[in-house]
């Protein structure tokens, strides 16, 4: 589904960093977890990801590493930071907020079948 | 991440893939190393995306989709400069701005030393011209002494061996038998020079006209020459050595024509002329009024003659003005002025460096060794700095000129002891005039020591012919008054002389079957008639403490 992108740009960084919580990834493998664990309904942009990953690393909320793939590349993987996981706390609380806020709104629509 | 293995990361990539990669980190434009980073990083994120594809066209395919993923190179480039920039430690991003900005202010400095140093003076008047027509009396040529001295000091020039000079300059008293015979043979051999500087000054004026000298045209007021000063002296000199030999021969009139010739031709040499002509004419003046205190200390000159003496010194210094003229040194500072600072237009306004510096004269270093020589001295750099970008342009310059003339004309009318007594302190009021102008303080002249210079001439003056009238009474009564009053109302002396730096009577002393008369000098205290003294023990010219002592005269 293709989204407005200024729907989409607020919920890029949270979705990135609830997937790095589960484990660190590479650029490849977060672009594809993104897709998958969102059921093919979110897809982030190829130029989109790598600022988005460079400016949460500046952020201090991923850090990123060169290691030993198991391809047996050196890719860079970005695990999320302590304060990453504090940001996305607080973030989900929001985003709760939000959903329970539009679900009144919209009289129940937002909810899946 | 090695150069190598980058290109062979890129290698395994299909070219427009690999071209795309290249052209986002070329649109980077950002440290090598986090370039090498994210092009590793992009490389290693397409060989994951084509991993899977079996044949090339596949790759190829999948590719293109991938660069359209990706989108505008140019936009990812710049995104990717950008998050990478917030990357950057705290330390970094300091140095980084600090450098920047030290650059921007680099660049501005340099802008502006362009400007600075672009601009150049636009001369647009010649004050050459203005000092000819200030200084040349209004009457024909014929009245000019001028061409007689000219010849005159040509003539001493041709006829003077190495030793004359040298010989002149003695004093009659020091100099040995054979000295003295070498000296009268060569005066009575070039009576021509005494007889032209004699018709000389006879004439009413003296002018010659201002020339700025060789190789130094277009230099202005600062670089006319002035001929002849020296040859002046040395003329003088040997006219007070002619003048001694008469007196010694009982010539005595002869003696006092000659004193008083020298007397004439630095009388010659005042008015509205440079400075330094001024006072070498003062210079002048005071010689021959010593050369005729000494021939009067050693001989005994009989009343008749002495009257004469009187009588023609004080034709010759009626409604004389002995005040030093700054005309010229005005003119020579508003010369300067639009000689100093650049035009009022591009790179204009300011003080020009090789001007300032040469003022020193063309024997000093060329202005841009003194720029390496002040760069090589940090303790000049505030000082330099303070006078390249926050000197007084050249109106405000030009005001402070006028004041500082101003405030100068009214100091030397007055004598000495008037300044003293208005509690004027010269050099102070002199300093804070001219402070933070460096032109202004590299210009104007000493102030306070010309007027102790003319004011002093002028007592030298009427001391001399206080003396000479103190001779004929003695001689005409058979002694000296009790005081001064009586000289004149005996009708000896027509004014009494007045010390200019008491503004009272010199000091006049009946001391046993002589006298002393004498000025309490520039410390403004009477010392008793006692002098500084100098080096060899006897009085010093000019000295700033100690009395001037007119008579007796120092052997």
């Amino acid at each position: 589904m293709k989204f407005e992108s200024q729907l989409l740009k607020g919920i890029a960084p949270v979705v990135v960093l609830q997937i790095l919580s589960r484990g660190q990834m590479y650029g490849y493998q977060l672009s594809h977890a993104i897709e998958q664990r969102s059921g093919d309904i979110l897809t982030l942009g190829k130029g989109t990801l790598y600022p988005l990953l460079y400016n949460l690393e500046a952020k201090n909320l991923v850090s990123g590493k060169w290691k030993q793939a198991d391809s047996g590349r050196k890719r860079r993987y970005y695990s999320i930071t302590s304060k990453g996981k504090a940001q996305l706390a607080k973030q989900k609380e929001q985003l709760k907020g939000l959903a329970t806020g539009l679900n009144l709104v919209f009289g129940g629509a937002l909810t899946p079948a | 991440m090695a150069k190598k293995s980058l290109k062979a990361d890129l290698q395994n990539l299909p070219a427009p893939a690999a071209e795309f990669i290249k052209l986002v980190i070329n649109k980077m434009r950002y440290r090598r190393k986090v370039r090498a980073d994210v092009m590793a990083e992009l490389a290693a994120h397409f060989e994951d995306e084509l991993r899977i594809c079996a044949t090339d066209e596949e790759k190829e395919q999948k590719g293109q989709r991938l660069i359209a993923d990706f989108g505008d190179a140019k936009l990812l480039g710049v995104l990717l400069r950008r998050a990478k920039k917030r990357c950057r430690p705290l330390w970094r991003t300091v140095v980084a701005r600090t450098f920047q900005t030290f650059c921007v202010f680099i660049a501005c400095l340099v802008m502006y030393l362009i400007w600075f140093f672009s601009g150049k003076p636009n001369i647009t008047v010649d004050y050459v011209a203005e000092l000819n027509r200030m200084v040349r009396p209004a009457s024909d040529e014929s009245l000019n002494a001028a061409p007689f001295y000219n010849k005159a000091v040509q003539l001493y020039e041709e006829k003077s061996s190495d030793e004359i000079p040298e010989l002149l300059g003695t004093k009659y008293n020091e100099a040995t038998t054979k000295q003295k015979k070498t000296i009268e043979k060569w005066l009575n051999d070039n009576k021509e020079i005494f007889d032209l500087v004699i018709a000389g000054t006879g004439k009413p004026y003296y002018w010659q006209e201002y020339k700025e000298s060789e190789g130094r045209e277009g230099e202005g007021v600062v670089s006319v020459i002035m001929p002849n000063l020296a040859e002046f002296l040395k003329i003088t000199y040997a006219l007070r050595w002619r003048a001694w030999l008469s007196a010694e021969n009982g010539l005595y009139e002869d003696a006092f024509n000659d004193v008083t010739i020298c007397y004439r031709l630095g009388q010659h040499l005042s008015g509205d002329l440079t400075l330094v002509e001024q006072l070498v004419g003062l210079a002048l003046e005071t010689l021959s009024l010593r050369t005729l205190r000494e021939i009067l200390s050693e001989h005994q000159v009989d009343s008749t003659t002495l009257a004469t003496l009187q009588s023609d010194f004080e034709r010759i210094v009626a409604d004389k003005d002995f005040v030093i003229s700054i005309k010229t040194e005005k003119l020579l500072a508003y010369d300067e002025i639009q000689r100093c600072f650049t035009e009022d237009r591009f790179g204009g306004g300011h003080l020009y460096l090789p001007r300032i510096a040469g003022l020193g004269g063309p024997d000093v270093f060329e202005w841009d060794e003194q720029l390496v020589e002040l760069l090589s001295s940090p303790e000049d750099w505030l000082g330099a700095t303070k006078a390249l970008f926050m000197h007084p342009n050249k109106l405000e310059t030009r005001e402070v000129a006028e004041r500082y003339y101003a405030w100068a004309e009214t100091i030397i009318n007055k004598s000495p002891a008037q300044l003293r007594a208005q509690g004027i302190d010269v050099e102070k009021e002199n300093m804070g005039l001219t402070k933070d102008n460096i032109l202004m303080e590299i210009l104007s002249p000493a102030i306070g020591k010309i007027n102790k210079r003319s004011h002093r001439t002028k007592a030298e003056v009427e001391a001399t012919l206080a003396i000479v009238a103190l001779l004929r009474f003695k001689l005409d009564t058979g002694g000296y008054p009790e005081n001064l009053d009586k000289l004149v109302q005996a009708g000896y002396l027509k004014e009494l002389p007045i010390d200019p730096f008491s503004d009272e009577l010199l000091i006049y002393k009946k001391v046993d079957s002589n006298f002393l008369l004498y000025s309490v000098g520039p410390n403004f205290a009477d010392d008793a008639g006692e002098s500084e003294m100098g080096d060899k023990g006897t009085p010093k010219p000019g000295g700033e403490h100690g009395d001037v002592v007119f008579w007796p005269v120092s052997k």
